[in-house]
């Protein structure tokens, strides 16, 4: 292993991770100074009894002249974390401090490179690196004290897992004597994320912090990407002890494997030029390997069809002729059937996830696969692959893009004429859409629709989980990647808001961020708006108030007898039922302003446009807008769980007729 | 020790070496590989049954290690295959305790897994 120091002779065409990582080592100064933080933050969650640590003497911090000059500095464990974090390029950070993390904050009060975000809840800040992350392809970082704080990032780091989102989150710890004696604020936090991350730390003598970053930033943010957590006891960070960079890394069971194997790509090529009805399903990973502008090479130089799964929506344009939509459970028609007709898949960053394929045995049985994928453990893991290709998703592009073009010259192309009729054909016949309520109320749909076209350029896009979030894949179009942010493998209600604040704080000035949100998920993240309002991150919220946990209620709808248990938000046992109204307990207007926000609120059709004009033009305050929509609108088309693909509905009731059947 | 079909294997396999920690994943199989698990065992024993026990200890190649006037304790290593035959032969006299290791196992040749990992090791050292 190399060290991580930052080699000008790195080529330029090095995984994705690998190139975050040198981004951040330059470091952004663009952190305003930091406000004068009040005291009382200081004692939540701090023992009675604690005291002042006394590590109160921050260093000289000599401007670092490169890695070669590694002047050795006498520090505390803290100010070495600190001065590390600076180092590897966190520009932010959010989190809350506490009793055994209080150390780490003292440092970094003086630090004019770190900017802290103090967030309301732990799980705002794991949300808040993800977003961070995934909106401007750095590693996010979230820090928290041990205890309930470190068990309140399990969710984040759970969801960053499920999405391979670079974060690295950073814990207090009680102190090492203190280990497993059940002390105040005491939690294994290693063995609780040890099968949600991709790795942890357990950090134990305070020389070991500069290494111990570094590696949990390489780790997190090479291969395929993930979530690291670095645990450090609080005498630990008391502790006195030397700092210099760059530290050596040391981890020779960590070799990800990034360059394709030629003879892969050469057969994947052929496979590519014979095939009649093959099929471009593009995951995660091409945003993540910052693949796209091969992607497109690739399929307008094959001219097949793409798919872009939920996790990569942007990585191709919606609006490109060879683009079929999403497929999946909730996928176009014509991307769930492609996939199903299909005889030859070529999967790019994609995992074969059970709600795109369905039931599995009946997935796209002509199929031959291709399987690319930089983690070796996805290929074969759920669709055995005809030709696997282990590699980052730029490089297998790259390199696809060569091979095909050599087949073309020697007079070998895929002819794709009859299959693109099928594809047209279904296109045409089947295209997403709705209708609009017949009371006049407004159509959820047709809100997430206009907030998209009324959007300015470059805008990010996050969502909670629910309806609205497959509204908001189906209706919004997303050209560009990294514009759209959700959270699809853990599918954690809540994402929104703390996803659109993170993105928001790491985006560059003056682009807009926009959460849709449901008002089930809305109430159990709202409160980083607080967040948002007083550390000028204003984004904008639109919360679609349906007045229910509406996709669970449309599964009550469809299979359950209309028998809504439990999902119902507008009323509780003694309050009277308010059908279309909303929630409107608590008034989202009201509590907006209450958190320092715009709260407005649009309840006809025709007042659409102008409330999101009017969200659009504020842009010095975070803004909310309750948009009271119609309870039983519906996501369609739909594959119902534990069926075939070839189930889908394309409405209620309506299965699609293929016609010719010459497939089935 | 993994008792799975080939496929789920590989998923064993892959996931195996995604952990950090881990140098290198091998799998040794039957016929290449040298396996033995280790058994203590407590076999009650008087003046009438000692001297049958120690014989089947020896037949096992295995070692007395502890004796009282009520109990030998026995020391034996080998396949799971042997430990079994061994224990089944002294259930009859009354095993009163047990402990078992799990399965540890190198493979034959002079071919080494560490050969590789040990250079890594250097390098980055």
């Amino acid at each position: 292993m190399k060290p991580c120091g930052p080699s000008p002779a790195r080529s330029p065409r090095l995984p994705y991770g690998t190139r975050g990582f040198l981004l951040h080592r330059q470091g952004r100064c663009t952190a305003p100074p930091l406000p004068p933080a009040p005291n009382l933050i200081f004692e939540k969650r701090m023992p009675m009894t604690e005291q002042a640590s006394g590590s109160h003497h921050p260093q000289p911090r000599p401007r670092s002249g490169g890695p070669q000059s590694a002047p050795v500095e006498h520090v505390t464990g803290a100010q070495s974390l600190i001065r590390s974090l600076e180092e590897v390029g966190a520009d932010t950070v959010f989190g809350i401090p506490g009793g055994t993390i209080l150390p780490a904050y003292d440092p970094m009060m003086d630090s004019s490179k770190v900017r802290h975000v103090l967030v309301r809840h732990e799980q705002g800040a794991g949300h808040a690196a993800t977003g961070y992350a995934q909106a401007t392809g750095k590693v996010g970082v979230c820090m928290a004290t041990s205890g309930p704080g470190a068990t309140n990032l399990v969710t984040p780091i759970g969801d960053a897992h499920m999405d391979s989102v670079p974060i690295v989150a950073i814990t207090g710890q009680v102190a090492s004597k203190a280990i497993g004696t059940d002390a105040f604020q005491e939690a294994d936090i290693c063995g609780i994320t040890m099968p949600i991350t991709k790795h942890n730390f357990l950090v134990t003598k305070a020389e070991d912090i500069p290494r111990t970053i570094a590696e949990a930033f390489h780790i997190a943010s090479t291969g395929r990407p993930g979530p690291v957590l670095v645990d450090i006891p609080k005498d630990v960070l008391q502790a006195q002890t030397t700092f210099s960079w760059p530290p050596q890394i040391d981890l020779p069971g960590y070799r990800p494997v990034t360059k394709p194997h030629a003879k892969q790509i050469r057969e994947a090529a052929r496979l590519i030029t014979q095939a009649e009805r093959p099929v471009l399903y593009v995951g995660g990973g091409v945003i993540k390997a910052q693949a796209t502008a091969e992607l497109k090479v690739l399929a307008e130089l094959t001219g097949a069809p793409v798919t872009t799964t939920l996790m990569a929506l942007g990585a191709f344009p919606d609006s490109h002729h060879l683009h079929l939509g999403m497929p999946g459970m909730h996928g176009t028609v014509a991307a769930v059937t492609a996939l199903q007709k299909a005889d030859l898949i070529v999967a790019l960053g994609a995992r074969f996830d059970d709600r795109v394929t369905g039931k599995l045995d009946s997935f796209a049985p002509y199929a031959k696969i291709v399987h690319a994928d930089i983690d070796p453990a996805e290929i074969g893991k759920n669709r055995a692959a005809d030709v696997p290709i282990v590699g980052d998703a730029r490089e297998v592009l790259a390199d696809l893009v060569v091979a095909v073009q050599a087949e073309h010259d020697a007079g070998r192309a895929g002819d794709y004429t009859g299959w693109w009729e099928d594809l047209n054909r279904w296109r045409e016949t089947y295209p997403l859409g709705y209708d609009q309520p017949a009371d006049g109320s407004l159509s959820p749909q047709q809100v997430i629709q206009r907030i998209g076209q009324l959007a300015p350029e470059g805008t990010i896009f996050a969502a909670g989980v629910g309806q609205h979030q497959m509204w908001a894949a189906h209706f919004i179009d997303y050209e560009t990647p990294a514009t759209w942010l959700n959270s699809g493998g853990a599918g954690t209600m809540g994402y929104a808001v703390p996803a659109a604040m993170g993105a928001k704080a790491g985006a560059d000035e003056g682009r807009t961020v926009w959460a849709i949100d449901g008002d089930g998920c809305f109430q159990m993240t709202n409160q980083e708006l607080v967040t948002c309002a007083l550390n000028n991150i204003p984004i904008k919220v639109a919360i679609i108030n349906n007045g229910a946990l509406g996709m669970v209620r449309q599964w009550q709808t469809l299979f359950y007898n209309q028998r809504y248990s439990n999902t119902v938000l507008h009323s509780g046992p003694d309050a009277p039922a308010q059908a279309n109204l909303g929630t409107r307990v608590p008034d989202f207007v009201k509590l907006s302003e209450a958190m320092g926000c715009v709260g407005l609120r649009c309840e006809d059709p025709a007042d659409l446009d102008a409330v999101i004009e009017k969200a659009n033009a504020i842009n010095d305050r975070p803004v909310v807008v309750d948009f009271i929509v119609h309870e039983d609108a519906m996501v369609w088309p739909m594959v119902a769980a534990g069926t075939s693909n070839d189930e889908i509905l394309a409405a209620r009731d309506t299965r699609p007729d293929f016609g010719d059947g010459e497939d089935d | 020790m993994v008792n799975v079909e080939e496929l789920p294997l590989e998923q064993v396999t892959k996931q195996l070496n995604k952990l950090v920690n881990v140098l290198k994943i091998v799998e040794l199989e039957d016929g290449q590989a040298i396996q033995r698990e280790l058994v203590l065992v407590k076999v009650r024993a008087d003046n009438e049954t000692r001297s049958q026990i120690v014989e089947i200890v020896q037949l096992f190649r295995a070692k007395t290690v502890d004796v009282s006037p009520e109990a030998v304790t026995i020391e034996a290593t080998g396949s799971s295959d042997k430990l079994e035959a061994m224990l089944k032969m002294l259930e009859p006299y009354g095993i009163k305790e047990l402990v078992q290791s799990g399965t540890i196992a190198i493979g034959r040749g002079a071919r080494s897994i560490t050969d590789r990992s040990l250079r890594a090791l250097d390098r980055s050292a």
